[in-house]
């Protein structure tokens, strides 16, 4: 008897947990919140950050870099002239001149179709960068605010509306061969090979994973902008 | 087992603050985890223990299963199933730690601080064992808290056979 009430009180101890969790989950700000059901395909895979993609980006020289994917605010007057010489849109043209594009910049990155990313060095991501190419910070929005590079977008894969940003980038038409450089903080962070896999199985074939993520780019001394815009 | 063990061990002002100290360690490890849930549900995914449909459940659930806990142990509602309850968890957590020791996989311990500390391998190992040692005491603290209210029961059995016969009042 008194067995059957101590598991009893067990119970309604963790019965009033669940409830609180639902509760505080639906009044969650959209940052806090998430989905009950996680979908994480390598929950149980031990990792290292440098085996979940090829280490080694395909890079066949060439003569001229390659044209600016087409940023969202591409039309604007100043951007537009930026991204035209090569800058991200968003960037301000003073940040985009602080160093000029290393010997990185000759390298072109094919599509890789047969796997979801590929790993790039912070030579390769800056030379993308000054190439004008896309950027997705996959940390999460509270981290992007603090500070990311100048032009990259916000796409936290642990935040609960990460299907719909991907959803809705899908839906923006975007060339799904363009190279797109992914980052997180670097070391053994995977949000980066996390957020590709979903932009890999909506049919994006050019994710490049950026493997020393946001530090990296801070160490070298590469412009940075802080706010929740890109 | 209660009936051999040393009158202090099971004594009820240590007992208090046995009770006191562990729910206090609990709420004040549930707060930051409640406040964040995503960030918590990372540092259970990075344990590689939790299929991944799992995960996101455990990271809302866990974090308010320690705060009743602490509370209730605070308060003193329940404290033996609550010291059971946390009991559990604690087990669940030194297997969980334990278990990636032992295979070599470095993890941020997430007990207190959800986010990164951005430490070296042989750092977060080395913090794995003292997190071994920590949860280890507090499991003592458990089994404290378990004997003496098992010690209570009994003396409470005992009493009832020796209890004096409740006087009636004379013109009953």
């Amino acid at each position: 008897m008194s067995r059957l009430r101590n598991r009893t009180r067990i119970l309604i101890l963790i019965l009033a947990a669940v409830s609180c969790a639902a509760v505080s989950n639906l009044a969650a700000s959209r940052e806090r919140r998430m989905a009950w059901v996680g979908d994480y395909s390598r929950a149980l895979e031990i990792v290292s950050a440098s085996s979940a993609a090829t280490s080694i980006p395909v890079s066949i020289p060439t003569a001229a870099p390659a044209a600016p994917a087409a940023p969202e605010n591409a039309s604007a007057t100043p951007a537009a002239a930026a991204s035209a010489a090569g800058v991200p849109a968003g960037v301000p043209a003073e940040v985009a001149r602080v160093a000029p594009a290393p010997a990185a910049a000759a390298k072109t990155f094919a599509p890789h179709p047969d796997r979801a990313s590929v790993e790039i060095t912070t030579d390769d991501a800056e030379a993308l960068f000054h190439q004008g190419r896309l950027f997705l910070d996959a940390r999460r929005t509270s981290v992007y605010t603090d500070g990311h590079v100048p032009g990259a977008r916000s796409f936290p894969v642990w935040e609960s509306d990460i299907a719909d940003r991907v959803k809705a980038f899908f839906e923006e038409g975007l060339d799904q061969n363009a190279p797109i450089v992914i980052y997180c903080s670097g070391g053994d962070c995977e949000d980066s090979h996390m957020l590709a896999e979903k932009l890999y199985m909506v049919g994006f074939n050019n994710l490049l994973v950026y493997k020393d993520g946001f530090p990296g780019w801070q160490k070298r001394g590469l412009p940075a902008v802080k706010g929740p815009k890109p | 087992v209660t009936r051999s063990l040393p009158p202090w061990l099971t004594h009820p002002w240590l007992t208090v603050r046995v009770q006191i100290g562990l729910g206090a360690i609990f709420v004040v490890a549930a707060i930051p985890k409640i406040v964040d849930p995503p960030s918590f549900a990372h540092m259970i995914y990075n344990y590689r223990l939790v299929p991944g449909f799992a995960v996101n459940a455990l990271a809302l659930v866990m974090p308010w299963v320690e705060l009743l806990t602490g509370l209730a142990l605070i308060l003193g509602v329940w404290p033996r199933e609550a010291a059971a309850l946390a009991g559990l968890l604690l087990l669940m957590f030194l297997w969980a730690i334990g278990f990636n020791l032992a295979r070599g996989h470095a993890v941020d311990c997430g007990c207190f601080d959800i986010h990164s500390a951005g430490k070296s391998r042989p750092e977060l190992l080395n913090d794995m064992r003292w997190v071994l040692i920590r949860d280890t005491a507090m499991l003592l603290m458990v089994v404290q808290i378990l004997m003496a209210s098992g010690r209570g029961r009994e003396l409470k059995v005992e009493s009832s056979g020796t209890r004096p016969p409740r006087l009636l009042p004379l013109d009953s």
